[in-house]
């Protein structure tokens, strides 16, 4: 019994005390406008992939990022609700023949590739023109609010990967809400 | 009702096993998705979940089963150590061969996973990759001098392009200028079916489009992204692979277009050619293998982990399976024993009616019916002694003789209501008292008890005597005989006594032969009186005349003397047959003080030579009695007080009355005291027996009247010495015993209609 229960406080001490650096996503940017009567987004994610994440990209492991978009109507004494929700799905993964770095919308089936992986992950930050909702969705009278959110889809990973992603800081990365008005 | 500790029992042992079991499946679907067996991949996390849920609930199962088995060890019930013992041999048979097999899978696991990786295979396949790069790049060698061709040409006949449709190109990056000098698209259509591209796009160097030709991938053109412009700015053509979704490899080209002549602008041909289709089958074949070669290599010590962690999960959840169902075991196995043992202690304690119930038909099931036989039969033979117990009390209950028997150590086993009744004892429980103890709490028993202990203790298997106790209701004669008890080894076990009431006995016969006596002696004594004095008178009339007068005088005299002397003898005889009468009495409510005042004051004004001290007792309710009687008790010993007074320095004679509680009841006390010589120690044993007397007069039966007429009465006479000089006659009657209720002395001596004033406690 003693061993086992030497086994398990290994595995997770060992798990905590994994390269402290921890990974991170900032929103460094977002901006929405409308453009042929549909709202756009625009924004500039920085992605900081910790080494452990860089080292599984580099051995073949693709990474999912989700980013959520939610608008809602602001009211000042209720809560406020939501008008819409969507998500966009990334994929970054190293094609091993080419030595290349893939940058997929699973959305759009866009691919992108890139010689070197900060290429990559440079060009995933750049989110370009993704339609939110038509603009005759949102009236006048209201004032709307937009949230936009990145971040690495743990469940995705591979299964063995999986455990040690939920409880090391390196792997638990997302960018928290990050928000703006609508000015119409 | 029998049935619930049964239904719940199976129930829980149903929920318990549905648990171990969902356990177990979830930690298969955990193994089938660690290796990424379909659907169960996106299961895993829960499935940890899962089981590490189970295996807390499992380990509270085990606290809550440890806490009670704590708590039974520190009350020390029974059967918990056993518990504990059974449940350590469990435990240890179970996890001991686990830990064993645990160790050996870690071991095999690690090993067998390392064994997937092989330097070898791991050469192989880098080398297989490179060969396919190898085989590739030669094509792409060639397909880069084609591009360059095709670029010189474009260069040497540089025309303006014709307009592009702009509908057609939406991609965001495209810039479409229009009017500036290049092919036509046919142009660059004929220049791509001709070099086997699928994609000729022709672009400023700032990315730009100025036209493209695209064959079956895709109807927008793939363009360069950034880097590779900025590297044709620096003047270096790009050539790479590109893996284009479902439609494999393809060879991305991009050059300068040469600038022929000055002002022309500077632009730039991007191609896409595909790869032949086995080739592209072959490199992705490669590819996916090396890929999952590589994911596997980085997950190696991750998948050595969650594969010891599945493992260890699976040993934890089977160690506590088998340590909850270690308990389960124990605690069926000993709850017949525990039983049992409960049993025989409540049986040692003294509670014959256990019965256990039979819950298997195994040894355990023999044995517990075996006890259920045995404390029925006890409790049989305990019915049967209780039952000669309470026959034998019966019959010591019919008794008329006090019965008392002791153990060896002289403590009460045995007392039965005749003795309680005939020592006064009032109901007190004796029984395993110490018999020298009982003169501790009633006074009046201890020459009893002095009495029969040394006999009891005594080398006599039997004994025989008479005991005199003075209980506040009088002085008793108890006959006691005593005999030692033995069993039949001859063991000593104590004694029994038996004892009467002797006292009404030896009353009676005295009193019929002092009756006797006096009844015979007034006969024959009164029956020659009456011719004497008649002789004695006749003598005087007829001779007194006749004689001379000296003669005459004398005669006179001794007939006076005669006569005299025969009256006195009539007044004797006839209190001899006051004596010999059969007691008649009629008790009545009688005031005493109002009695005793008038009896003293009688006697008050007749002797001035004595001096009366009266101190009557204001709270003495009415005595039943006959107040004829009493005053002739009361008259007699006054009467004898003053004559003991007579010649006393101090002739003064106290006569009180109070009212005396004591265990037997209340009674009415009556002292009358002098201050003369006292009695003599010779007669004071048989001061109230017939013709004793401390008198040189008198006829001898005065206090045996007194006594007579008291005891006639209930009551108690004595006459003892006071401590300074006289004596103290003390009368006590009873007014009433324990529990009745008295009534107030009537102003009169013969009334007696006054309310209820007390009851005695």
């Amino acid at each position: 019994m003693k061993s086992v229960i030497a086994v398990l406080v290994a595995v997770c001490a060992g798990a905590l005390c994994l390269p402290a650096w921890a990974g991170s996503i900032t929103i460094d940017s977002a901006e929405s406008e409308v453009v042929n009567e549909m709202y756009v987004v625009n924004a500039n994610v920085a992605f900081a992939f910790s080494d452990d994440a860089i080292e599984a990209i580099k051995s073949g492991i693709a990474l999912y990022i989700d980013v959520d978009f939610r608008i809602s109507r602001e009211r000042r004494y209720l809560w406020d609700p939501d008008i819409l929700n969507l998500s966009r799905r990334y994929q970054i993964e190293r094609h091993a023949l080419t030595d290349r770095y893939v940058i997929t919308d699973l959305v759009t089936d866009d691919r992108r590739t890139h010689d070197s992986l900060e290429a990559a992950i440079h060009d995933l930050g750049r989110i370009r023109e993704i339609p939110l909702a038509e603009a005759a969705l949102l009236d006048d009278a209201n004032e709307y609010r937009i949230e936009l959110r990145a971040r690495l889809d743990l469940e995705s990973l591979p299964a063995p990967l999986r455990p040690l992603a939920y409880i090391s800081p390196s792997w638990r990365m997302s960018s928290g809400w990050y928000e703006w008005k609508i000015t119409r | 009702m029998e049935n619930n500790p049964i239904r719940r029992r199976v129930t829980a042992l149903a929920a318990v096993s549905l648990l171990g079991l969902s356990l177990l499946a979830s930690l298969v679907l955990m193994s089938a998705a660690l290796q990424n067996s379909g659907s169960f991949g996106t299961m895993y996390s829960g499935l940890l979940i899962l089981n590490s849920v189970g295996l807390l609930t499992f380990i509270a199962l085990i606290a809550i089963n440890v806490r009670r088995l704590m708590g039974q060890l520190r009350r020390r019930e029974h059967g918990a150590r056993l518990t504990l013992r059974l449940v350590v041999m469990f435990v240890s048979l179970s996890v001991i061969p686990v830990l064993v097999v645990y160790g050996f899978s870690l071991d095999f696991l690690r090993r067998g996973i390392d064994s997937w990786f092989d330097v070898e295979i791991d050469r192989a396949l880098n080398d297989s990759l490179e060969l396919s790069r190898a085989a590739l790049d030669l094509r792409m060698r060639e397909l880069l001098e084609e591009t360059e061709h095709i670029a010189d040409e474009l260069g040497r006949g540089a025309r303006a392009p014709a307009p592009l449709n702009l509908d057609v190109l939406k991609n965001p990056d495209s810039t479409i200028v229009a009017n500036v000098s290049a092919p036509a698209t046919r142009d660059l259509d004929l220049l791509r079916e001709r070099s086997g591209a699928d994609e000729l796009t022709l672009l400023t160097r700032e990315g730009r489009l100025l036209g493209s030709s695209t064959g079956a991938t895709a109807i927008v053109p793939h363009l360069p992204p950034d880097e590779i412009l900025l590297q044709l700015r620096q003047g270096r053509s790009y050539i790479g692979l590109d893996p284009i979704r479902d439609a494999g490899l393809y060879v991305r080209v991009a050059v300068n277009i040469p600038v022929v002549s000055v002002g022309t602008q500077r632009r730039i041909l991007h191609a896409l050619y595909p790869i032949a289709t086995r080739m592209n089958r072959l490199a992705d074949s490669v590819e996916s293998a090396f890929a999952a070669y590589n994911e596997l290599a980085y997950l190696r010590e991750k998948l050595k982990l969650s594969f010891a962690m599945t493992l260890t999960l699976a040993l934890l959840i089977s160690i506590v399976t088998a340590v909850w169902a270690a308990f389960y075991s124990a605690r069926r196995l000993v709850a017949p024993i525990r039983d049992l043992a409960a049993g025989t202690a409540a049986v040692a304690a003294g509670n014959y009616e256990t019965s256990l119930p039979v819950q298997t038909r195994d040894d355990i099931g023999f044995l517990v019916g075996s006890f259920n036989e045995m404390t029925k039969r006890i409790a049989i033979a305990r019915g049967e002694v209780e039952a000669q117990h309470r026959y034998l009390d019966a019959v010591l209950g019919q008794l008329s003789s006090g019965v008392i028997a002791v153990d060896h150590a002289l403590n009460i086993t045995t007392i039965n209501e005749s003795a309680d009744e005939i020592l006064g004892l009032g109901q007190q429980a004796l029984a395993g008292m110490p018999l020298m103890e009982i003169a501790d709490h009633k006074e009046h028993l201890r020459p009893f008890v002095e009495g029969i202990a040394p006999l009891i203790a005594g080398p006599d298997h039997r004994w025989q005597q008479q005991i005199v106790v003075f209980r506040p209701t009088g002085r008793r004669v108890l006959m006691c005989r005593g005999a030692k008890m033995a069993l039949d080894t001859g063991e000593a076990t104590g004694s029994v006594i038996v004892f009467d009431d002797i006292t009404a006995i030896i009353q009676g016969q005295r009193d019929a032969a002092w009756s006797e006596v006096a009844r015979r002696l007034a006969h024959e004594i009164k029956n020659p009186l009456t011719p004497i004095q008649l002789s004695a008178e006749r003598l005087r009339q007829k001779y007194l005349g006749k004689m001379p007068e000296r003669d005459a005088d004398t005669l006179q005299r001794l007939t006076a003397t005669i006569i005299q002397q025969v009256d006195t003898m009539k007044s004797m005889v006839n209190t001899f047959s006051d004596y010999a009468r059969p007691p008649k009495i009629n008790p009545e409510n009688t005031n005493l003080n109002a009695l005793v005042e008038g009896v003293v004051e009688l006697f008050q004004s007749a002797h001035h030579e004595v001096s009366f001290d009266i101190d009557l007792a204001d709270d003495l309710p009415a005595v039943p009695a006959d107040a004829a009687r009493l005053r002739q008790v009361i008259n007699n010993l006054v009467k004898n007080a003053i004559e003991a007074s007579v010649g006393a320095s101090d002739p003064t004679i106290t006569v009180a009355t109070a009212l005396v509680e004591s265990d037997a009841g209340v009674s009415a006390e009556i002292r009358i005291a002098d201050r003369g010589e006292g009695i003599n120690e010779a007669v004071h044993e048989n001061i109230f027996e017939p013709y004793v007397t401390n008198k040189t007069r008198g006829t001898g039966l005065g206090l045996a009247i007194v006594k007579k007429i008291v005891e006639e009465h209930g009551g108690m006479v004595t006459l003892a010495n006071n401590d300074g000089p006289g004596a103290t006659a003390t009368i006590r009657l009873p007014i009433a015993r324990v529990g009745d209720t008295l009534r107030a002395a009537p102003d009169n001596i013969e009334t007696a209609a006054s309310p209820l004033e007390r009851k005695v406690v």
